[in-house]
């Protein structure tokens, strides 16, 4: 084993080294590192924040691909994290989970960088554009967690998606403790 | 005229240093210890977990920056970390692998955010934009992927790369 494996721990490196890293630098270089790095890379709950903070669609959309893949995680660590009193909320986590992993058809993620939501997972949804999802799914998180040092890297990255890019009104009936969140809706929720 | 107060670290292979209390103070772990603590002249403070050459090196950076406060180093790093701390910081951190590592886990253990971050920033400057097999060259890596799991995880983000 080699030292940095044996004497590191797993919080130093997520919640610490990994910090430092963007989204891409993750992407390209940890993740294929060896298998307890390929965990601790996607699990933290701080990626999001490297993936928010890298303002870049290549890392909004490494964030959403990755929770398609990995329910398990996503749940684990909504549920058992350090994260704030929000998202220790079931019917939250629960919101989050239909959110990104249900409503999410593998098929639907195309060069349009739109989504059909099927009327069956989230009846109140019919198309809603990937980066506002990944907006919406960031933000929630971001929220729970270190906020005020989050608001101004959200702001700046908010730019990213204007209006047009929304395909149709989000309405969240059924998740009312989503409150989503587009232009500058989305700025006053984070905030 | 008074003396500086001073405290006496002993590191885990028996290695005493006098330092400053106001200097050593930066750390997290000696100040709850000292707050605790009766007000010896000079108190003894054992550090069972830092070796005397780090602890060397956590002494002389609380010696630097209790005078001068770090600046918040970005995150993520946009660039090498060089571009973003001092010159004092930069000779600081020309050490061989393992002790940085060691650093990090003293810097950690005492409690000094500023130093954990320093030297945090200073493996994420490696790391970056490094492929896997840099990487895992760099820190003496074992790949455990076997080539079907890694062709896996290859595949199932390509399309993050494509984007």
């Amino acid at each position: 084993m080699s030292q940095i494996e044996e004497m590191i721990t797993p919080e130093i490196l997520t919640h610490h080294i990994f910090t430092f890293l963007d989204g891409v630098d993750l992407f390209v270089g940890c993740v294929l590192v060896c298998r307890k790095w390929y965990e601790l890379v996607w699990v933290s709950p701080k990626k999001l924040v490297k993936i928010h903070n890298c303002n870049a669609k290549l890392s909004l959309l490494m964030g959403l691909g990755r929770f398609n893949n990995v329910k398990g995680f996503v749940l684990y660590n909504f549920d058992h994290s350090t994260l704030g009193s929000l998202l220790s909320s079931k019917q939250i986590c629960k919101s989050v989970e239909k959110l990104i992993i249900d409503g999410q058809d593998e098929n639907s993620i195309g060069k349009e960088g739109a989504m059909l939501i099927t009327r069956r997972k989230l009846p109140n949804l019919k198309y809603l554009s990937l980066k506002e999802l990944c907006k919406s799914a960031i933000s929630i998180i971001l929220r729970a967690d270190n906020l005020r040092s989050i608001e101004e890297l959200w702001i700046s990255n908010s730019e990213d998606v204007s209006e047009d890019q929304v395909k149709q009104k989000i309405v969240f009936a059924n998740f009312p403790n989503l409150q989503i969140l587009n232009g500058i809706n989305l700025y006053e929720t984070v905030r | 005229m008074s003396e500086t107060k001073q405290v006496e670290l002993t590191s885990k292979d028996k290695v005493s240093f006098k330092v400053d209390r106001d200097v050593i103070l930066m750390s997290g772990l000696v100040k709850d210890m000292l707050e605790e603590g009766d007000e010896d002249e000079t108190p003894i403070i054992p550090i069972p977990n830092v070796d005397s050459k780090p602890l060397q090196k956590v002494i002389e950076y609380c010696q630097y920056h209790h005078k001068e406060p770090a600046q918040e180093i970005e995150k993520p790093l946009k660039g090498k970390i060089e571009d973003v701390i001092c010159d004092w910081d930069k000779k600081f951190l020309e050490i061989d692998q393992s002790l940085l590592i060691e650093l990090i886990m003293a810097a950690n253990y005492l409690n000094i955010k500023d130093l954990l971050d320093l030297t945090c920033a200073k493996v994420a400057s490696m790391i970056k934009g490094k492929s896997p097999e840099q990487i895992r060259e760099m820190f003496g890596i074992e790949n455990d992927f076997t080539p079907e799991e890694e062709a896996k995880i290859r595949e199932e983000n390509k399309w993050c790369e494509e984007a």
